[in-house]
């Protein structure tokens, strides 16, 4: 009580000690805990919220720099070069496998014509499917000759079916035919001339097949990097 | 009393500022990432796609550009009349034939053909589906039999691929011979075409 401080007129009281001796109770609301901790709560969170979308939105504009950098460093050119050569590739592939050689026709004709046998009209044609069909009109002195002549071209390996029609005598005696032949495309299919140092001209062809293959196998990713720009451009528009 | 309004001010302040601010802003943050999540994929995209580009550059200048060149001789973009008639006519006088007769179609509408289904006229469709188009041309070459077959055999060796689709002749007084050919050359379809 020494440290207690003295006063000279106010009623004698210690300043340290509570009015009526007793300390104050205090009370715990709960209602003031809760409101206290939803405010706080909500403080919090709207803050929370505003520098999250702060940062999203920092995020994607980053992103959306970083794609157009990597867009900006090819240019569409490239992409329309590859696919172009591509395309030239796999058409000229198509083409040189659906590529016939009727020159095969006239060495089978060479080869396998009888003596006495004189065609007097040949036609070879085409079709759009890719099938090709030969037609020869001939001559010869005997019925016999015509029957060997059917033989010859029976087997030919140029010639899939061959019917031999309106075989009559004409007014001169002799025996006129007709011969039909359905070509066999795989006996015609063009072969390159096999050749260390070829002339241009002559193996322009053979060059074009090796060219194809080795681009063909070289750009063979190609689909895969369609599909990825593909992607990439569907991407692009949706956004 | 008084001491009531404080907390359930709170609590009001609380819930307005989740439903009037919170609520809305997150949503809005969910598309922004759905957004950034489709941009970071496109540029993952973008970035393999640059990639491949220079690695199929890098290859493609790896091959020698004559093979490139004969290439797009063999298809070229678009197929010149005049030269090819000159080189027709060239190639038809290297080997003791006369030229003549030449009619052009790219269509095939105008052409003798014997049966237009089937021999003739292209069909439109499959042409349109086909990467190149094809362009016809009907010529007689007049001369020898020898003559004609190292014509047929250069023909089909030629490096502007030529596609003989028909060959008519029939035997004639003396040694000439008429030669009616349709041969058929090709051009690249443009892009977009």
């Amino acid at each position: 009580m020494a440290d207690t401080p003295k006063t000279s007129f106010i009623p004698k009281q210690s300043m340290g000690a509570a009015p009526g001796g007793a300390p104050r109770k205090r009370h715990f609301n709960i209602l003031n805990f809760a409101g206290m901790v939803v405010f706080l709560c909500g403080m919090i969170l709207t803050v929370g919220v505003f520098f999250y979308k702060d940062l999203s939105e920092k995020d994607l504009a980053s992103e959306k720099q970083a794609l157009a950098s990597v867009k900006g460093s090819f240019s569409t050119g490239d992409i329309e070069s590859l696919r172009r050569l591509d395309g030239r590739l796999a058409a000229s592939q198509t083409l040189l496998d659906g590529h016939l050689s009727p020159s095969a026709v006239f060495d089978l004709l060479e080869e396998r014509t009888q003596g006495d046998v004189r065609f007097t009209q040949f036609v070879y044609r085409r079709r759009e499917s890719g099938s090709a069909e030969v037609a020869l009109n001939g001559t010869t002195f005997r019925f016999n000759t015509v029957a060997l002549q059917s033989r010859q071209f029976a087997d030919a390996p140029a010639f899939a079916t061959t019917v031999f029609t309106d075989v009559s005598i004409g007014e001169d005696g002799l025996v006129n035919f007709t011969v039909t032949s359905e070509a066999n495309t795989g006996a015609l299919r063009y072969v390159a001339p096999a050749s260390a140092q070829p002339l241009e001209a002559e193996t322009a062809t053979s060059t074009a097949t090796t060219t194809t293959e080795t681009l063909d196998e070289t750009l063979s990713d190609l689909d895969d990097l369609d599909a990825l720009l593909s992607d990439t451009e569907d991407l692009n528009e949706g956004l | 009393m008084f001491h009531l309004f404080l907390p359930i001010a709170g609590i009001v302040i609380a819930l307005a500022l989740f439903f009037v601010y919170v609520q809305p802003t997150f949503q809005e943050v969910k598309l922004i990432e759905a957004e950034t999540a489709q941009y970071r994929e496109a540029v993952g995209h973008a970035a393999e796609l640059e990639r491949r580009i220079n690695e199929l550059k890098s290859r493609q200048s790896s091959i020698a550009l004559s093979d490139l060149e004969r290439l797009e001789a063999f298809l070229p973009d678009r197929v010149d009349d005049v030269a090819l008639l000159m080189d027709l006519s060239a190639l038809a006088s290297e080997h003791g034939l006369t030229f003549g007769n030449l009619n052009e179609a790219q269509d095939g509408a105008d052409l003798p053909a014997e049966d237009p289904e089937e021999f003739g006229a292209f069909d439109d469709e499959a042409s349109a589906a086909k990467p190149y188009t094809p362009h016809d041309v009907t010529f007689a070459v007049s001369g020898s039999y020898a003559g004609f077959r190292s014509f047929l055999a250069d023909l089909e060796r030629s490096l502007m691929l030529a596609e003989v689709m028909s060959i008519t002749f029939t035997e004639s007084e003396g040694d000439a011979l008429s030669f009616n050919m349709r041969v058929r050359f090709y051009s690249l379809k443009q892009p977009g075409t």
